[in-house]
């Protein structure tokens, strides 16, 4: 039962965090949407803070769950870096699509001594670190510099997205990270 | 990004380099010194409105077909989509030479896009030199305490060309866009006769030179002395001179030609 109210209010949370923002969500309407008194919220959370944090946390969990199933399906590294990269883009380019949790978290905390911010940091480093290992596994010298190249793709398709829907940013970003992955090689 | 859109940023990246698909390269290497200006990260703060704006995507599809691009709608789009993913991890990540690696992979996307009418090469060329400038100019200020340290990336890239140049035209640090702007406008009025040049010698030494460096794209000894010195400039000419410039009136009625 508490763990049920605990997911409860996450979920009822991070649906606000993600539609209007994470600043713009004051604990009061995260406590009218859920229906239930301060007291209770605050016996789950000790504060927004860690609220904001678990919200994190979840994403990620689920974005790595959903790659990780993706990248399994193919057989050598380099149609593994090129489908990891689709189906991040391809996420994107979904209509339910509110930008990625960490990107827009960094960007309203932008202090970078604040929890929150290092732990959007650490997010896009694990994004970083996962796309640096696959290209690696292809064997190019430049692994690195192809991931970073890569996740500014995929975050820059995100913004994109978010500002212009439908130019078809989509699909040229998956063009352009074919021709990033073709002349690392 | 609005900044992005003003006439100073368009006028760097023309002055940087000279052909179409160089431009396409140069707009990162101008994007990394603009963010590395003072003030400019702290105007992002808590903004999510980092889009494009329709100018810089004209001037992008504009140059990218000038550049005989195969698509320029698309590359114009692929490299916004560069470019804003840098600038948010510029802003996020300082450390990760973001933009020197968006301009290379600007290159590799431009020489792909534009290498169908057997001028690979120059394009090749004329972009790698932009990359090599951006590298460059990016080493120049790493330099500059406190330094962070130099991605093996860069200085792969530098090894592996030996192409590179010196960077000419470094934005002026320490000078704030909008005075630069401001200056830039100002020198163009000269030229043109619409207002009266001052006289150089009859202004302190400081400001002359602070001035004489923005119109020439140096990079000053003293960045703080400079700002300070172009602004009370302006302020002066504001206050003193700006009376005495004639704006010839649109419609040619009471224009003055000389035969």
């Amino acid at each position: 039962m508490a763990t049920q109210m605990r997911e409860y209010i996450l979920g009822v949370a991070s649906d606000l965090f993600s539609s209007q923002g994470i600043n713009a969500t004051s604990v009061d309407a995260i406590v009218a949407k859920a229906d239930i008194a301060k007291v209770t919220l605050y016996k789950y959370f000790k504060s927004k803070e860690q609220l904001i944090l678990e919200y994190l946390r979840e994403y990620d969990d689920r974005l790595w769950k959903k790659l990780s199933a993706v990248t399994a399906q193919q057989g050598d590294a380099t149609s593994k870096l090129s489908a990891l990269v689709d189906a991040m883009l391809d996420w994107i380019g979904d209509p339910e699509f509110k930008g990625f949790a960490f990107i827009n978290a960094s960007v309203e905390f932008p202090q970078t001594e604040n929890p929150v911010h290092q732990t959007s940091l650490e997010f896009a480093q694990t994004l970083r670190s996962t796309l640096a290992s696959l290209a690696q596994q292809t064997g190019i010298k430049n692994a690195d510099t192809l991931a970073l190249q890569l996740a500014l793709v995929v975050e820059g398709t995100a913004i994109t997205e978010r500002t212009q829907r439908g130019t078809g940013a989509v699909e040229h970003a998956k063009a352009l990270a074919k021709v990033l992955i073709d002349s690392a090689h | 990004m609005q900044l992005l859109d003003s006439e100073w940023f368009f006028r760097m990246v023309e002055q940087q380099e000279h052909t179409p698909a160089a431009r396409l390269v140069a707009i990162f290497t101008v994007a990394g010194q603009w963010i590395s200006a003072p003030g400019i990260k702290d105007m992002f703060a808590g903004r999510q409105n980092m889009q494009a704006t329709a100018r810089l995507k004209h001037y992008l599809i504009e140059t990218a077909q000038s550049a005989k691009a195969d698509n320029p709608a698309m590359l114009a789009t692929q490299l916004l989509i560069l470019l804003q993913g840098a600038i948010a991890e510029e802003l996020r990540d300082p450390g990760a030479s973001a933009l020197q690696n968006a301009a290379m992979a600007a290159q590799a996307v431009v020489v792909r896009a534009c290498s169908s009418h057997g001028r690979k090469r120059a394009v090749r060329w004329s972009a790698m030199a932009s990359v090599v400038l951006a590298v460059t100019a990016a080493l120049i200020w790493q330099v500059r305490p406190p330094a962070p340290t130099i991605s093996p990336a860069s200085a792969m890239a530098m090894q592996r060309s030996p192409y590179i140049r010196a960077a000419e035209h470094t934005m002026p640090m320490g000078i704030n866009p909008s005075e630069l702007e401001a200056a830039l406008n100002l020198q163009e009025k000269f030229d043109r006769g619409i207002c009266p040049a001052p006289h150089l010698l009859a202004l302190p030494q400081g400001q002359v030179t602070a001035y004489m460096n923005v119109i020439n794209f140096r990079t000053p000894e003293n960045p703080a002395a400079d700002r300070e010195n172009l602004h009370a400039f302006l302020v002066w000419f504001n206050q003193a001179q700006a009376s005495e410039c004639y704006y010839a009136p649109s419609n040619g009625h009471t224009l003055v030609t000389w035969r």
